[in-house]
């Protein structure tokens, strides 16, 4: 001030003073020296600035706020021009303010959302504010970035709309992380068709292989019967020799039965032709049929039955599963061992048993007794033969009749499988993957 | 024609070791018989040679046993003839596709060449 006097300039000054009504007043003062009798005298005016000062200490203020924050704060015009950008836009978009105030908002908004921008103006003008809509802009770099947007109006003293707020937060991580999840639901998604794909793949090249097998089998089987039906053209020998033949294209045929047949079960494709069957009589026919291999291996087979009615079920099936559970006891039980068989009603159950005082079966084997190719350590130890097909085959004939079977066995003391089916079970239930308690 | 004329069986299978094995099977049985390699040659020869019995492969090229079996029974010719399909195929729902076609029996490959003529000589009456 002191300069501006000495230059004879004018000079604006600030300064408070204390008001009369005990307030503090904010004053400018604007005035120039002017030189009179030689002294220098003030000319000017002072004004008081207070309501100013609050004003603009409450703008900062909100200034301050509007900056700290990370979304996106922007100002436009009735004619969409942007007068105001926060550090938050700047930091969401990628621009600056000086950038970017006075140009039309529409360079933040992706071509394919153009319209978008004009129907929700018209809607806030309308009184229709708009809340957390979901959209996209771009960034300055051209890529773009989803975010949760909000427009309202801004009026005037006079309540007039003169303009538009519009905040956007940044949700792209958030739109990432549901991308990601998507994505990862869709990849487990497909990862599950293309494993049923297989399951079904293996089923039908099961099914073909062990059809194009049967063929062969045929053919195989056929001409060894014409062989051996010959008036005598062989010797002892060969005659044996091609018994050998017959017996493995027999073990071939069987196999390749059991594996269509698991093929039917797993494809969900077993039928039973479902009669009127006197099991004790399918015992009976079982225990002759085996009886030979058992007098040959010197083991003793019993059967005793019990009052049973007729029970609904498949006789071809249900002879197979006595041939299963016939043969495995003989298989595993040594010399001077027995193999008792016995069939009886019980409770509305047609029961069947098979004991035998083989080698018997530990605990941690028995729970996979009934999975397909399983063989128990001392089967393979000792080389018995098999596949590990015959008792899934024979759960699963048990399971296509509504029973179920059970296995009770300890160490060098023998094994009991034990076969429950309903007698008055007239329409036997679809196969299911259901888990048999042992 | 010879004097004691012995029953013609037509056997329609592609593969040439069954049909010979086949027809071994039921020459020596008392059959005579006249084979086919595929569907078209045992419609043709079921119409040209009148057999007493056909035994039809399933799977077979240009007309599967079905389509044969169905054919025949729209001939006037050989509407009657007995109708015997061979079949790999054990699904239950094939064995009723045979049925449907107008087949009088099915047997399932592979099977015994001694059952086979036991089916024959049930479906001929011998």
């Amino acid at each position: 001030m002191a300069a501006a006097v000495a230059d004879d300039r004018p000079y604006t000054t600030q300064y408070r003073v204390n008001h009369a009504d005990g307030t503090i007043r904010h004053v400018v003062e604007r005035g120039k020296a002017v030189l009179s009798g030689g002294r220098h005298k003030l000319d000017g005016a002072i004004f008081d600035v207070t309501e100013q000062r609050v004003a603009e200490a409450e703008r900062l203020k909100l200034a301050s706020i509007v900056e700290s924050t990370q979304d996106s704060i922007i100002s436009t015009d009735l004619n969409d021009v942007i007068t105001s950008w926060n550090g938050g836009s700047t930091r969401i978009y990628g621009y600056d303010a000086a950038e970017v105030i006075g140009r039309s908002f529409s360079f933040l908004v992706p071509d394919e959302l153009s319209d978008q921008r004009p129907s929700l103006l018209k809607q806030v003008l309308a009184g229709d504010a708009v809340r957390s809509l979901e959209t996209r802009r771009r960034r300055r770099d051209g890529s773009l970035v989803d975010v949760l947007v909000s427009i309202s109006p801004i009026r005037d003293s006079g309540e007039r709309i003169v303009g538009f707020a519009t905040i956007a937060q940044d949700i792209s991580t958030r739109k990432q992380a549901e991308a990601e999840r998507e994505r990862l639901l869709h990849e487990l998604e497909a990862q599950n068709e293309r494993l049923r794909e297989l399951d079904r793949l293996k089923d039908e090249f099961v099914a073909l292989v062990s059809h194009e097998l049967r063929t062969p089998l045929t053919s195989i089987r056929g001409y060894l019967e014409l062989v051996l039906e010959e008036e005598d053209p062989l010797t002892d020998e060969q005659r044996q020799f091609l018994g050998v033949v017959e017996r493995n294209a027999h073990r071939l045929l069987a196999l390749v039965g059991d594996l269509l047949f698991l093929a039917q079960i797993e494809a969900g494709k077993l039928s039973l032709e479902v009669g009127a069957v006197d099991l004790a009589a399918i015992a009976a026919e079982s225990v002759e049929t085996a009886r030979p291999l058992a007098e040959e291996k010197g083991i003793t087979v019993t059967l005793a039955t019990g009052p049973l009615a007729l029970i609904a079920g498949d006789r071809a099936r249900l002879a197979q599963l006595l041939d299963n559970l016939l043969s495995n006891g003989i298989k595993f039980t040594p010399v001077d061992g027995r193999v008792d068989v016995r069939v009886r009603g019980e409770r509305g159950q047609a029961v069947i048993e098979v004991r035998d005082t083989g080698m018997g079966i530990p605990a941690d084997e028995q729970e996979h007794l009934f999975e397909r190719f399983f063989r128990t350590a001392k089967a393979t130890e000792q080389a018995i033969p098999g596949t590990g097909l015959g008792l899934a085959i024979s759960k699963a004939i048990v399971q296509a009749h509504g029973g179920r079977i059970t296995v009770a066995s300890s160490e060098d003391s023998g094994t009991t499988f034990r076969v429950s089916i309903p007698i008055r079970q007239l329409a036997p239930k679809p196969l299911e993957a259901e888990e048999v308690a042992s | 024609m010879t004097d004691e004329r012995r029953p013609l069986v037509l056997v329609a299978d592609d593969d040439p070791d069954i049909l010979s094995l086949v027809k071994l099977r039921l020459e020596r049985s008392g059959y005579d018989v006249v084979s086919a390699g595929d569907g078209e040659q045992a419609l043709e020869t079921a119409k040209a040679r009148t057999p007493d019995l056909a035994l039809l492969d399933v799977m077979m090229p240009k007309l599967d046993g079905y389509e044969v079996t169905a054919r025949l029974r729209q001939e006037t010719a050989t509407r009657h003839l007995p109708v015997i399909l061979l079949t790999a195929r054990v699904q239950e729902s094939d064995i009723a596709r045979g049925i449907e076609a107008g087949a009088d029996d099915y047997v399932k490959k592979p099977f015994s060449t001694h059952e086979l003529r036991d089916r024959v000589q049930a479906v001929l009456g011998r």
